[in-house]
């Protein structure tokens, strides 16, 4: 299957977007429908980048004809699996524990860590799955036995589900209903988004504010986090808003991903000047961010 | 002075294959991106005991070994 390795929102979108593409369906969906929404996690203080849809996922995979089925967990996932077993219209997405996996070698044995994988190809004994290499790279790995993949989400299971630490659906069953791909134009779905979650670009503002300010406060919070997860951010938003061939938001974007590198590099520095040039370039990428929404909301209102 | 950038590579990217790789080679492609190319230059600037400024931290600047290289000997 075509597989997409452009960019990297997260592993569940990752999935999402290449179960598109397994139905031969148009990913780019996921990625024009939502905007980053910033916002603080008090209990581990740092500033996460959530997705902000214009509309519930499932109700864009109907839309496309897809349907989901979600389920929280289940104590017999090889069940699960043989529902999509000899068919090439299903497939599934669900967590597991890299800790079991083999051919994450960064992980196996290592340290725990969740993941969202794609699941598809299913027979009686053995299974596709599609994860990433140790280059982060998403690829194929062929004839999966199912009782491995059993012992991964099962091991998911033990060591975040039942632990507490996570309680959201881990099961995820994609059921294509119809083969039509329905045309849109992505401008104006990116449009659409940017004019209904205008809220979100604001308060977006405001965050970016704050964080300037606990700089200058002296506030302790996950800074270093911080920006790299604004970093991974605004990456995605370079590749959706290419689409948009605009200039000025193009090199802004690209302008804002060389500070916070800048500032990132800074902070691990030992200088005298550190604070200042931290501000300063933060300072620096927060009005970039103005005229970025500006110029976002002046093509959306063009374009509707 | 290669060896050295190897070896530096092969802590931060945790590849064993980096002693096999070319000074022309697409580090992007074995695993460095815009996350950890920090680590990689903060690295060199302390086993050297340089400062890069601003515009040599540009991401193309650090696509291979020998861009690298380049960077170093001129800040030496």
């Amino acid at each position: 299957m075509q597989i997409f390795n452009e960019i990297y929102i997260n592993c569940k979108y990752q999935a999402l977007m290449n179960m598109m593409l397994l139905f031969n369906k148009d990913k780019n969906l996921f990625l024009y429908g939502f905007i980053p929404k910033y916002e603080f996690e008090e209990n581990y203080k740092v500033y996460q980048v959530k997705n902000q849809m214009y509309k519930p996922i499932a109700d864009l995979l109907i839309e496309n004809g897809i349907y989901e089925e979600k389920i929280l967990f289940s104590d017999n996932i090889l069940e699960i699996i043989d529902k999509c077993r000899d068919n090439k219209e299903k497939c599934l997405i669900i967590r597991i524990d890299l800790y079991y996996t083999p051919h994450n070698l960064n992980y196996y044995k290592k340290k725990h860590y969740k993941r969202f994988i794609l699941i598809h190809n299913v027979n009686k004994k053995n299974a596709t799955i599609l994860d990433k290499d140790q280059y982060n790279n998403y690829k194929e790995y062929y004839q999966i036995p199912l009782g491995k993949i059993e012992k991964w989400y099962n091991g998911y299971l033990n060591n975040y589900y039942f632990t507490g630490i996570r309680n959201d659906e881990s099961i995820f069953i994609y059921n294509m209903e119809k083969t039509n791909i329905n045309e849109y134009n992505p401008k104006e779905l990116i449009s659409k988004v940017i004019l209904q979650l205008k809220d979100v670009l604001d308060s977006n503002l405001n965050i970016l504010e704050q964080i300037l300010n606990k700089i200058k406060n002296n506030e302790e919070f996950e800074i270093m986090k911080t920006f790299e997860k604004l970093l991974a951010s605004k990456k995605v938003e370079e590749y959706r808003y290419s689409i948009l061939e605009d200039n000025i938001i193009n090199e802004h974007i690209k302008r804002q991903q060389q500070i916070i590198n800048e500032i990132r590099l800074e902070l691990l520095r030992n200088s005298n000047q550190k604070k200042t040039k931290v501000i300063n370039k933060f300072s620096e990428s927060i009005k970039l961010e103005k005229e970025i929404i500006d110029k976002l909301l002046y093509i959306a209102n063009k374009s509707i | 002075m290669v060896e050295e950038i190897k070896e530096i590579l092969k802590s931060i990217l945790d590849n064993e294959n980096i002693s096999q790789i070319t000074e022309e080679d697409n580090l992007y492609n074995i695993g460095l991106d815009s996350l950890n190319v920090i680590k990689l230059i903060i690295s060199i600037e302390k086993k050297y005991n340089i400062t890069f400024d601003d515009e040599d931290i540009e991401l193309k600047n650090w696509k291979n070994i020998n861009r690298i290289k380049g960077l170093i000997n001129k800040k030496i």
